[in-house]
């Protein structure tokens, strides 16, 4: 993934800005514009449901096409997270058309809890407790964690290193935030 | 890496797209390239010059549909009309169907024939009329010559003819919008078919008066009328003529829609809103098979100029009509085999046995069983004549009790003669 950047910072303000600025002048340039953004991204998703490069291409313009009459008729208060819900009914709805059965390992399926930050005041404090919990984890799941939050190594490379699979160090990952989370939580009752 | 990694732990939207960049092989970075192209394509804007081009080709093409209409309809109206006056005039004589234009034909007819005009022949002349419409365009220029020489023969009558071809060609337009091309059928339009009649007689009459003077325009011998391409219309021959009809079902409501054919031949009509129908040209004895959906198909003889044809529905098999008196209650009790049979009964016995004649009244009742007691005289004639009528009833067909199962009182009259 070296080779290009994605986009990742796209700013949600400026996309409501585009949004109207679109539905008045009817202008698919507009809507273009701010579609391309996201392109990299809906790209992606399509790689994942449809596995095929050709195929995601295609969808990706489908869904442009969608995007343009969608827009109009629905009241879209976050763009980003609405337009990735479309790409991705989109392209389950090709699964079903195609009657290809998606298998989701479940594996795959990671846990988005909101996580919310600590109060910062207290830093010395939050830091001596994430530390005690991190000792309460299983060695996998510190490891994993340590590996990945505190030295900053991406997936592969932590796969490299502790010799787990990339799933397996997903899931020690999302195991350990779950766990630290909940010990956090305790200790601060 | 790890920094997409880890704010895609955060964002779904991102996860999924690394895991399906995960899948890949390859740099997508053409594949990125390539949709980036296709979204400028699909977004740029269009060239201007199209709009135009839209309302004036429709205004064009609308134009031309316009044109070709009114010159259609014109050619047509003209055509119709001048037929129609050769048509009227030329008599019949079908017997040798032969493959000539009808200018021919119409030409030869005309000088040997024309004072042999009967009122059945009129019909049959609008019958091939209607049916040659058709054959507007060809027969066209050939008829246009057929009038005008037909006007330098009857000088006098010529403008007679015009005019009253002018009155009645509003009319005359009406037989062919009877015929539906699509169909084949015809539906009966009789003002029509009466208008046509008249103007026939008229032209004809003059007709009668300047038959000599006129030279043939070819020598070719003598044609049956219409000897027209179209497919499926046939040359009549002499002793045909129109039939026409009502069609009905069982209960004698007109059917509407029904089709009457001639059997064996691709030629029928549309019974119209009044069940009623006509049908031109028929031979004498032909079959005509009548048929609508929901009822039995029917075949008739052409034996009559004016028939009445019932249809029967499918699926009624009339096996065993039971008549029931139109006061009877459904309740009430009745003689099980009707009261037109008990009737009979009575009638065939009630000799009166003292020769006294008249009505005994008699009332009894009937049990749900059947059973009947307690016989009443209600109008006496005579003791003897009582006594008979309460034998012959007791004595009787069976009776059939109340169907709610109560007892019904009866009163029967019978009749002594």
């Amino acid at each position: 993934m070296s080779f290009f950047s994605k986009p990742t910072k796209t700013d949600n303000t400026g996309d409501e800005v585009q949004l109207n600025n679109y539905r008045e002048s009817g202008d698919i340039a507009v809507l273009g514009k701010l579609f391309e953004q996201y392109v990299p991204l809906i790209y992606g998703v399509c790689l994942k449901y449809l596995k095929d490069e050709e195929e995601a291409k295609d969808a990706v313009m489908g869904i442009f096409e969608e995007l343009i009459t969608k827009v109009k008729q629905h009241e879209v208060k976050q763009f980003r997270s609405w337009v990735y819900v479309l790409s991705r009914n989109y392209c389950l709805m090709q699964l079903r058309a195609d009657k290809k059965i998606e298998e989701v390992s479940l594996d795959e399926v990671m846990e988005f809890a909101p996580f919310l930050h600590p109060d910062d005041n207290n830093k010395e404090e939050a830091m001596k407790a994430l530390e005690r919990c991190m000792e309460k984890l299983t060695s996998v799941q510190k490891q994993s964690i340590d590996l990945f939050y505190l030295k900053e190594k991406c997936y592969k490379e932590i796969a490299e290193i502790t010799g787990f699979t990339l799933n397996d160090v997903k899931s020690y990952i999302q195991n350990g935030k779950r766990n630290l989370k909940i010990c956090l939580e305790r200790n601060s009752e | 890496m790890h920094e997409l990694e880890r704010r895609a732990l955060d964002d779904p939207f991102l996860m999924d797209a690394l895991e399906g960049f995960e899948q890949t092989t390859g740099d997508q970075g053409a594949n990125l390239a390539d949709l980036s192209d296709r979204l400028n394509q699909r977004t740029a804007k269009k060239e201007r010059r199209i709009i135009p081009w839209i309302p004036l080709s429709a205004a064009a093409s609308i134009l031309i549909v316009l044109g070709v209409g009114i010159w259609f309809f014109a050619s047509r109206q003209d055509s119709e009309k001048t037929k129609l006056v050769a048509r009227n005039v030329i008599p019949e004589n079908k017997k040798q169907p032969a493959a000539s234009p009808p200018a021919v034909a119409i030409d030869t007819q005309k000088q040997e024939k024309s004072a042999n005009i009967t009122e059945t022949d009129n019909r049959k002349l609008i019958a091939d009329n209607n049916k040659s419409y058709k054959k507007a365009d060809t027969a066209e220029h050939a008829l246009k010559e057929v009038s005008l020489a037909k006007a330098k023969v009857n000088s006098p009558a010529s403008a007679d003819i015009s005019v009253a071809q002018e009155n009645k060609s509003p009319v005359l337009a009406e037989p062919s919008s009877g015929y539906d091309k699509s169909t084949g059928y015809y539906s009966p339009k009789k003002d029509s078919v009466a208008a046509n009649e008249m103007l026939v007689g008229d032209i004809a009459k003059k007709k009668k008066a300047n038959a000599t003077a006129f030279k043939p325009k070819s020598a070719a011998p003598t044609q049956t009328l219409v000897q027209s391409k179209v497919d499926g219309v046939l040359v009549i021959p002499d002793d045909s003529r129109t039939v026409t009809g009502t069609v009905m079902g069982t209960d004698g409501t007109p059917i509407t829609g029904a089709t009457v054919k001639v059997a064996g031949r691709n030629f029928g009509a549309v019974t119209d809103v009044n069940g009623k129908f006509v049908l031109p040209d028929v031979a004498k004895g032909q079959t005509l098979s009548v048929n609508y959906i929901g009822y039995s198909a029917k075949k008739v003889k052409a034996d009559k100029d004016s028939m009445s044809i019932s249809l029967r529905p499918t699926g009624s098999s009339l096996a065993e009509v039971v008549v029931t008196r139109e006061s009877e209650k459904s309740d009430e009790a009745h003689p099980r085999d009707g009261w037109n049979s008990f009737e009979d009964y009575l009638k065939k016995n009630s000799q009166s046995p003292d020769g006294k004649t008249g009505k005994v009244k008699v009332s009894f009742v009937v049990a749900a069983d059947g059973s009947l007691s307690q016989f009443k005289i209600v109008k006496s004639l005579s003791d003897d004549a009582d006594k008979k009528a309460i034998s012959l009833i007791s004595g009787g067909p069976a009776w059939a009790g109340g169907t709610d199962g109560k007892p019904k009182e009866v009163t029967v009259s019978v009749k002594f003669h």
